[in-house]
């Protein structure tokens, strides 16, 4: 799903290895999330909403579904 | 409102060099794999030299035969613990994208050995036993590689 991750990331200054450290993640779990290829699990989705002192409401758009659905994309 | 520049070290699509290399996980997950194909090594070794030890007579006999037949089995049972192990710390994208790999593996193993079954019957040649064992790990490894790519 789309996210502002990038932005809020980007206002922090920090990179993609700098949050994925915060977060105890890989890069590539990152990178995945702020493409919309990934939704994080909802531990992940509360860390970062801590992270940002945000909700995670205001991070995701539950909206949209960008990330592969399994079936309708092999 | 323009994103500030954040440095040029934030592309990680990954090129299929740094796909089959598994450049993916945490430095924990490294590690673990580490582990794991250690294992695997060490098992695949002691498979290898008990399968050429114990070729026909004059071969080992006895309580030693049986030993060598048992031994790279019990390595195979660590290297299962340690890829749970791996599975358990890991990433939770690479969790996902090696559990996509499994179930393709096993998957893809289960139908080719009963499907092949089929085909022996109308005049296929019989193959070794341990054919499926290498379809599955085939299998596994190319639905590790599709999911990573379908999630870089």
């Amino acid at each position: 799903m789309n996210n502002r991750l990038r932005v809020l990331r980007a206002e922090k200054k920090w990179s993609q290895a700098t949050l994925a450290e915060r977060l105890r993640v890989s890069r590539q779990t990152v990178n995945a999330i702020e493409t919309g290829r990934y939704d994080p699990s909802l531990p992940l989705a509360f860390k970062l909403a801590h992270l940002f002192e945000m909700r995670i409401e205001d991070i995701f758009d539950p909206a949209t579904n960008t990330a592969p659905s399994g079936w309708t994309e092999l | 409102m323009t994103t500030p520049d954040i440095g040029d070290d934030d592309t990680v699509s990954l090129g299929w060099r740094q796909v089959i290399m598994n450049h993916h996980g945490t430095k924990t997950d490294r590690r673990n794999q580490y582990r794991f194909l250690a294992w695997c090594l060490a098992w695949a070794v002691s498979f290898v030299a008990a399968t050429w030890i114990l070729r026909p007579a004059p071969g080992v006999e006895g309580a030693g035969a049986w030993a060598l037949a048992i031994g790279p089995s019990l390595l195979g049972a660590g290297a299962l613990l340690a890829y749970l192990r791996f599975l358990r710390q890991a990433d939770e994208l690479l969790r996902r994208i090696q559990l996509e790999g499994l179930a393709l593996g096993f998957a893809v193993g289960l139908i080719f050995t009963l499907g092949y079954q089929l085909l022996e019957r109308v005049g296929a040649p019989s193959l070794p036993a341990g054919v499926t064992a290498v379809v599955m790990l085939v299998a596994w490894a190319g639905g590790e590689i599709a999911a990573t790519m379908r999630y870089r």
